[in-house]
């Protein structure tokens, strides 16, 4: 009984003492180690079954036209010219309430940097939030801490994109209280000029509704993303600028 | 601890390795690859759960372990703060280990839910506090982890008196 309590007391200690170690130095070579040995699992368990929810999106998705023509015009992911890229497949998720978080299995050794931005079919998914050597770690679009900045077509009024956690909706913020915004308009990432971070113009989603009362300094509402987080399969990864 | 009759604390030891590693990896497997693979929209706790199960089989201080390891292996493969999980699933492993069981299959079955959605709810919230990730849960994420929790533990129950005769 009390050797039960030393080993437990122990434990949580070191364990208090990792997360300690974490907030403050944040080092990744401890879990890059990690990554390097998992992945690889993680990448045959996901080959074997990915064909079993295929196939259950199918059964699902059978009898909607709109899915259906969908699915046969974006079956390539376009890249907009100019930019090296890596093709890769989500190997794992991490898509709890409060993160949304995807593993894909191309790392460094193709190029992929922290920044890059993430493509799926029909526009941008998330960004690269970790790298080590054959993985990295993607923040998607609807993680409650991802931040994007945008302008809405056709008014080109700027705003913030942020997540609403698995499932939900993304928040949208236009700075104009007075901005003509409505549902159907397209939302369009306001990019960078940097060799590797987000460009301009690749689509976010389409605003689904706007809150009819301006809030405190703009507008707020709702923004479906260009595709279902849950479903991410094939994505590319935009490295560096040519 | 000796309350329990059948589960004194005579284990054979790398036997218990083995099998604990053996089960922690393939229900990590099966949490972060397997499920989101074939379309299972949210985490369901399976690595708890068997945490669990363990701790029932194999006594406080094998549960214990057991927690600390497979707790220790999500948050190297996941994104949330190192540690979180491997001070929640040592506890865990450590209060399933006190859970009164009789020898009907799915006994316990009630503590075994109530203590993996505690672990969850204890790991989402430290991941809030310690990360700074404010946004409250969606409702769908709170019926998934509840739902996911009793499917695991209807599952992964039964498999305790194998646990407890493969390391005799």
């Amino acid at each position: 009984m009390a050797r039960t309590r030393t080993t437990a007391l122990l434990l949580v200690v070191i364990s208090l003492g990792l997360i300690l170690w974490d907030l403050r130095a944040s080092d990744t070579a401890l879990r890059s180690a990690a990554q390097q040995v998992v992945t690889p699992l993680q990448r045959t368990a996901t080959a074997v079954f990915a064909p079993i929810g295929a196939w259950a999106s199918q059964v699902q998705e059978f009898g909607d036209p709109v899915v259906r023509q969908q699915s046969a015009q974006n079956i390539a992911v376009t890249a907009p010219p100019g930019w090296r890229t890596a093709g890769g497949r989500v190997v794992a998720a991490d898509i709890s309430g409060a993160r949304a978080e995807v593993t894909i299995d191309v790392g460094s050794s193709s190029g992929v940097q922290q920044g890059n931005a993430v493509l799926a079919p029909g526009g941008l998914v998330g960004q690269i939030l970790r790298v080590s050597a054959n993985a990295a770690t993607v923040r998607l679009v609807s993680d409650p801490q991802s931040t994007i900045g945008v302008r809405v077509s056709p008014s080109k009024e700027m705003g913030v994109v942020t997540g609403g956690g698995m499932g939900a909706d993304l928040h949208l913020e236009v700075l104009n209280p007075a901005a003509e915004v409505d549902a159907a308009d397209a939302v369009q990432t306001l990019g960078s000029t940097q060799r590797s971070g987000i460009p301009a113009e690749v689509p976010v989603g389409t605003v689904a509704a706007m809150d009819t009362e301006p809030a405190g300094s703009g507008r707020v509402g709702h923004v479906a993303p260009v595709t279902g987080m849950t479903t991410l399969d094939t994505v590319l990864v935009l490295t560096e600028r040519r | 601890m000796s309350a329990v009759p059948g589960r004194s604390t005579a284990l054979h030891r790398p036997r218990v390795v083995i099998v604990a590693a053996a089960g922690l990896v393939a229900a990590m497997l099966l949490q972060t690859a397997i499920l989101p693979a074939v379309g299972v929209a949210a985490t369901a706790p399976v690595v708890y759960t068997l945490i669990a199960v363990m701790g029932l089989a194999w006594g406080q201080r094998a549960g214990t372990v057991a927690g600390f390891a497979g707790g220790l292996l999500l948050d190297l493969t996941g994104s949330g703060v190192l540690g979180v999980q491997a001070m929640v699933g040592c506890l865990l492993g450590l209060a399933a280990g006190r859970i009164p069981v009789d020898r009907w299959r799915w006994s316990g079955f009630g503590w075994v839910v109530l203590a993996v959605l505690g672990a969850q709810a204890v790991t989402v919230g430290l991941d809030m506090v310690l990360a700074g990730r404010g946004a409250g849960l969606a409702a769908a994420a709170v019926l998934w982890s509840v739902g996911g929790a009793v499917v695991c533990a209807a599952v992964v129950l039964p498999a305790r008196d194998f646990l407890r005769s493969v390391v005799r």
